[in-house]
């Protein structure tokens, strides 16, 4: 049973700074006048954070250039040329072309395996997160409300998928089903649902219990209405920041699958494969290995800071931590 | 000593002198102190030039609302107060040092044995990890230097100082084992560890029960007087300043508005800010003889002007009741473990009361007694074990959900956190409108319109239907609470302690906008609340519950001018008097253990007798 | 009294029975994405060349002619007596080819967790008592740069400057105490990001905390306030996720062997899974999946005894009224 009523001093977090400059306080308001306009506040968080903006832009870079290279030049990251095999950077080919980067061992064009590269990589991780936040939210939301043997399932199926070693598991489903993309994506979006899950159903306890959900429900207000308008807005955030750090393990995820030679089959350039290309040539190719590995750094680092960035916008660490 | 404005009390030097004269030099003293923070708008300033001087054996309390400032000194003093994102100027003069001028390592032997300090939240404010004979003890061993075993005889003496029973048991003791008030004991040992001159208490008992308040303020007195100690305390209840201080300090937006003893301060205050924190300030006894709520007398600070207390008109209908509550019991069973028998909490025991149309009953109580578990069960919000609730006549109890819905819009509910109560994500003229687009009563369109009418009726600028709830004080939110719940139109609105959490002066404005609503809607209140001085204010009935029962019933005058209960009695000793003339003679009053409510299966309580003294007032025998 | 003794017994045997069903979980997983691959599982298990007779000698001991549930059953009861099927490959039984090749892994596997632990603890602690400040960001870079590596890349790369190009430490292998430090260090690279971000963050939510500020009111020194206040009461979340990383760290362990050619049971299961050796694989999933199993469980074990907290609300009864 609680203590006694709290004012508004004891029922904040004992942030003195945030009492001291308040929301307007009732004093010095007359009444019925219009309060100064504000702008939203929110909004204008979400521009000035950094890591957000770094994040972001560097995905934007990395799809810009695709795009060009899809549509403005002639990098094909399909053609062999057994002439030109394991070339260093710089080379230029018979026909005059510069191989920015290198050549691997069928004499592709690193450049462009490289550029095309991301392709498969970033779809995988997008559409898995998507599809695993999706499954996450309608599971977790609901077993975090309404309580009860839903959620103790849930708790107990979460806890057997979180004991299944990632990779092994993946691996394991892989090899006997076949890698296709479609494949993948199941894979990564059954495996990583729970945590989202988790995220949701405490979000949806802490909501449960929250007064103004009880207010809701004082108003007669139906379930569902509380559930879509209510908990589902507030749940939210939380779960599209770890969408986000989500993203970036897919990337590197994926990368592994093509690396142990169970990932999206070749000649489809992808930086797992290419890296198990270059496995076998380490003492002579340093740039088949070196650059596919920096294009997996760059795209799961960007979806990282962004989702870092996403989660000190929605969550501000308030309150004075200095000792 | 004369009462003076602002920072007059500067007639002092800048840096006292080292008089021979021990108890007229200040143990204490602060000087044009500035204290400013780091925001996202830039720096700002929360605290003026505040100078103040404190002396031994005397208490001078800080009072003021949310945003004065008063805790920010208080942090000052023991340099609490974040490095980076905050800045002081100014001095703070303690045992001969300029606090202000002391580097980090310094500082840290100042802190707990020149100065010692209590908060305000007792439980959150003890390490969850450490047994509190630990945590007593490192201070001891900090700033006396003691061995083990040394320390720990010497925390069972403080632990005795502070009178807590079975001292050597309660040592080993976590803080989550412990009551409210019993933590905030041992905060006090704690800060007594050091032996320090100055013990500076920052609402240490705002978030108490009135009676364990009454205690602790007891306790902090007498130990004043057993060491000499100088006291600042900080509050924000002008009851606690008139009860414990010798001089008061009032601020206001960082500033001393008035300064000077207490006796003066509550006999012919000075400054309009005073007058309205005084006239704001609940006062227990000055509704004697009336028979109606009364209105709250509200100061306009910028013209001066009081308005003088208005009853209400009798609005009481008193033949058509909207409420009937009926032998109500809520048990709750509690989580044990297995192979131990089932327990449960008895929070409501067949409880009774009936509201009429245009009536306020008042249900007060301290935590656990099951007032706020009644008016949630009202709402259905929590499932009565039994009994029978009927709302204009109807009965709830026992019914099918959609009946329940079209129930419910007889009776709403306000909340006691104004913050917590609205959904941050949606605008205010939503939340507001809501009730009405899903209970099918008006499309979005027609929603508009009734919304901006309810916030006029609350006294809000319509146009304010666009934002966002974290745009608004507390007093406005509550108010678009209020909004909402009259939504619906309900005859009945159970206020669950909503204006608990507000400050004095916005408590008052919502006070009066209840009773205004109450004159021209007619509408009835189930007043739950542990404040008994807005109690006695605004009720026509009052009914009293401890452990689950009600004690005792009536009309507010006969329980308030002649309370037969035991209980009754007790908790209206324990509210502290805004008037300094009539402090309570100072017992020793020590901690003793609260009775449970929690019973194993089958247990059957006793019936209870009532006994009638009159006019519809009942005691329990 | 002994109704004390039972509770006190419960206290003990529910986590304990908990964990035993996660098991279960976990195994009936494994059985049924086996049981449930596409392929016939039998040609699958026997590889080409298999005449008939063996075909149906297999089938019926494999008691494949048996109802689904019969079969799980079946698994069941064989994994409880320790009986995980042959290994086709290497012609053994598969729990002992695990574990004969599960010392390597452990090896590893606390080595590794050695260095994370030893690295992150007190990396984690500066970046939160000097939040913001030099140490938190050059921390932070380090974190995001472990945390987006992928670990067969960072395993190459180090390979790379380690033992190609300054020749100080052998490439692959066992054999002598230089050989697990690259290894070692590339496993631990992941771990230390998550749990420094765990830490920091737990520690950043503890010193927010009234406690702290009581603490520094009392005038305790700092480093006491940081590590007796502070980490005392940071470690609960931490050691949770240091359980969970142990699972993860299984995963890392397959990537890194993978690179390193570390004879463990990544290894085992990689070269399982590519041999189409599917019970050794199964074997590999399921007794990788209860060691982790095992692993969380001690981990709650010692937060809850760490915990008054929780500790005191599992044993005693003696709080009335909850508060």
């Amino acid at each position: 049973m609680a203590e006694a009523p709290r004012s508004p001093q004891a029922s904040r977090t004992n942030v003195v700074a945030d009492r001291a400059m308040a929301a307007p306080t009732d004093m010095h308001l007359p009444m019925t006048a219009a309060a100064p306009p504000r702008k939203a506040v929110f909004r204008s968080k979400y521009l000035a954070n950094t890591r957000l903006k770094i994040g972001l832009l560097i995905i934007a870079m990395l799809i810009a250039v695709f795009a060009i290279a899809v549509f403005f030049t002639d990098l094909d990251p399909y053609r062999q040329s057994l002439l030109m095999r394991l070339k260093p950077p710089g080379s230029f080919g018979r026909d005059g072309h510069h191989y920015l980067l290198g050549t691997d061992q069928f004499g592709r064009d690193v450049l462009a395996r490289l550029i095309y590269g991301i392709r498969v990589p970033l779809t995988v991780a997008l559409l898995s997160a998507v599809l695993g936040a999706v499954l996450g939210l309608a599971i977790g939301l609901p077993a975090g409300y309404f309580g009860g043997p839903l959620d103790g399932l849930l708790s107990y199926v979460v806890d057997v998928q979180l004991s299944l070693p990632f990779i092994l598991i993946a691996l394991f489903v892989l090899a006997l089903f076949g890698s296709s993309v479609p494949n993948i994506i199941l894979v990564f979006a059954s495996l990583s649902w729970p945590i989202v899950a988790r995220v949701a159903r405490v979000s949806a306890r802490q909501l449960r219990s929250s007064l103004f959900i009880e207010a809701c429900k004082a108003a007669g207000l139906s379930t569902t209405r509380i559930l879509l308008r209510h908990v589902v807005p507030n749940a939210l955030p939380p779960v599209i920041a770890i969408m986000a750090v989500q993203v970036s393990q897919f990337v590197i995820a994926e990368s592994s699958l093509g690396f142990f030679g169970l990932g999206v089959a070749p000649p489809e350039p992808t930086w797992g494969n290419m890296l198990a290309d270059g496995r076998d040539y380490m003492s002579q190719a340093w740039w088949m290995n070196v650059f596919p590995g920096l294009g997996i750094v760059l795209l799961a680092g960007a979806a990282n800071i962004f989702g870092e960035g996403l989660r000190e916008v929605l969550d501000p660490r308030e309150g004075n931590a200095d000792v | 000593m004369s009462r003076s404005q602002s920072s007059s009390l500067a007639a002092t030097p800048a840096a006292p002198t080292m008089v021979a004269n021990a108890s007229t030099e200040p143990v204490l003293s602060i000087r044009h102190l500035s204290v400013a923070f780091n925001t996202e708008a830039g720096w700002k300033e929360v605290v003026h030039d505040l100078s103040f001087d404190l002396r031994a054996r005397e208490t001078l309390a800080i009072v003021g609302e949310s945003g004065s400032g008063k805790s920010v000194t208080a942090l000052s003093i023991a340099r609490l107060l974040s490095r980076r994102n905050s800045r002081a100027s100014g001095e703070i003069w303690l045992a001969g040092r300029n606090v202000l001028s002391l580097d980090e390592q310094a500082m840290r032997a100042v802190r707990g044995r020149d100065v010692g300090m209590i908060f305000q939240e007792p439980m959150t404010s003890l390490n969850p990890v450490m047994t509190v004979g630990a945590q007593i003890g490192e201070a001891l061993r900090r700033h006396r230097g003691m061995d083990k075993a040394t320390a720990a005889a010497e925390v069972m003496r403080l632990l005795e100082r502070v009178r807590i029973p079975g001292a050597k048991r309660r040592m080993e003791d976590y803080p989550h084992n412990l009551s409210g008030g019993m933590r905030q004991r041992i905060m006090i040992a704690m800060a007594l560890a050091g032996n320090p001159r100055v013990l500076v208490a920052d609402e240490p008992t705002t978030a108490l029960d009135v009676t364990v308040q009454a205690e602790i303020l007891n306790l902090i007195k007498l130990l004043q007087d057993e060491d000499g100690m100088a006291v600042l305390f900080i509050t924000h209840d002008m009851g606690v300043v008139a009860e414990i201080s010798d001089r008061t300090v009032v601020m206001y937006q960082g500033r001393a508005v008035e300064s000077g003893t207490t006796a003066d301060i509550f006999a012919s205050a000075e400054q309009p800010y005073t007058k309205l924190l005084l006239s704001a300030v609940p006062r227990l006894g000055s509704m004697a003889g009336a028979t109606r709520p009364a209105r709250f007398p509200l100061i306009d600070l910028t013209r001066g002007t009081c308005e003088e207390p208005r009853e209400i008109r009798d609005t009481v209908k008193a033949d058509t009741p909207v409420l009937e509550v009926d032998g109500l019991t809520v048990r709750f069973g509690q989580r044990t473990k297995a192979f131990e028998p089932a327990r449960y909490v008895h929070a409501v025991e067949n409880v009774s009361f009936t509201l009429r149309a245009g009536e306020t009953l008042a249900i007060v109580g301290e935590s656990g007694c099951g007032k706020s578990t009644t008016g949630r069960s009202i709402m259905r919000l929590i499932q009565p074990t039994s009994g029978s609730i009927r709302l204009d006549g109807e009965e709830t109890m026992g019914k099918d959900r959609r009946c329940l819905q079209r129930l419910r819009r007889r009776v709403q509910m306000v909340f006691q956190d104004p913050y917590a109560s609205l959904d941050p994500r949606m605008d205010v003229g939503s939340a507001i409108a809501e009730p009405l687009v899903a209970h099918g009563i008006a499309s979005s369109a027609q929603a508009r319109d009734i919304v901006a009418s309810l916030l006029r009726r609350v006294g809000l600028n319509p146009d304010m239907a666009t934002r966002y709830p974290h745009e608004f004080s507390g007093g406005q939110r509550q108010r678009i609470c209020i909004a909402r719940a009259l939504a619906l139109e309900p005859g009945t609105i159970v206020a669950d302690e909503c204006v608990s959490a507000l400050d004095a002066s916005t408590k008052a404005q919502v006070v009066n906008l209840m009773l205004d609503l109450q004159e021209s809607l007619n509408v009835a209140y189930v007043f739950i609340s542990h404040d008994m001085a807005v109690v006695e204010r605004i009720s026509h009935r009052v009914a009293v519950m401890y452990m689950g029962e009600i004690v005792e019933i009536g009309p507010g005058a006969a329980i308030f001018g002649n309370p037969q209960h035991a209980y009754t009695r007790k908790l209206l000793a324990a509210v502290p008097s805004a008037d300094p003339s009539h402090r309570r003679r100072r017992t020793s009053l020590s901690a003793g253990e609260i009775p449970s409510v929690i019973h194993p299966r089958g247990y059957v309580p006793p019936t209870r007798q009532y006994r009638s003294v009159g006019d519809g007032h009942m005691v329990q025998v | 009294m002994t109704r004390d003794l039972l509770s006190r017994a419960t206290l003990v045997l529910r986590p304990i029975l908990k964990a035993l069903l996660v098991m279960l979980g976990v195994l009936v997983l494994v059985f049924t994405i086996m049981r449930f691959a596409p392929g016939d599982p039998i040609s699958t298990l026997l590889g080409e060349g298999a005449s008939n007779q063996d075909y149906n000698v297999a089938r019926q001991r494999l008691g494949l002619d048996l109802p689904v549930w019969k079969q799980l059953f079946q698994y069941l009861t064989n994994v409880a007596t320790g009986d995980f099927g042959m290994s086709i490959v290497h012609r053994r039984p598969a729990i002992d080819v695990v574990l004969q090749a599960f010392p390597a892994t452990m090896l590893l596997g606390s080595v590794a967790f050695a260095i994370a632990v030893m690295l992150a603890v007190p990396m984690g602690i500066a970046s939160a008592v000097w939040r913001e400040e030099t140490a938190d960001r050059v921390i932070g870079i380090f974190v995001l740069i472990a945390q987006t590596v992928p670990p067969f890349w960072g395993g190459i790369m180090l390979i790379h400057i380690f033992s190609l190009n300054l020749h100080l430490l052998p490439t692959s292998g066992t054999g002598s105490w230089q050989h697990i430090i690259l290894p070692a260090v590339t496993l631990a690279l992941y771990q230390v990001a998550t749990i420094i971000r765990t830490l920091r963050s737990s520690m950043l939510e503890v010193l927010k905390e009234d406690y702290i500020r009581t603490a520094r009111a009392k005038g305790l020194g700092r480093w006491r306030i940081i590590l007796r206040h502070g980490l005392g009461n940071a470690l609960g979340p931490v050691i949770t996720i240091l359980g969970l990383q142990l699972g993860a760290m299984f995963s890392g362990a397959i990537v890194t062997e993978a690179v390193f050619a570390w004879p463990g049971l990544g290894s085992l299961g990689l070269g399982a899974l590519l041999t189409r050796d599917y019970t050794l694989a199964q074997a590999v999933v399921a007794f990788t999946a209860m060691l982790v199993v095992a692993f969380n469980l001690l981990a709650d074990a010692l937060v809850s005894f760490i915990d008054p907290r929780i500790r005191d609300s599992a044993l005693s009864s003696r709080n009335a009224g909850g508060r």
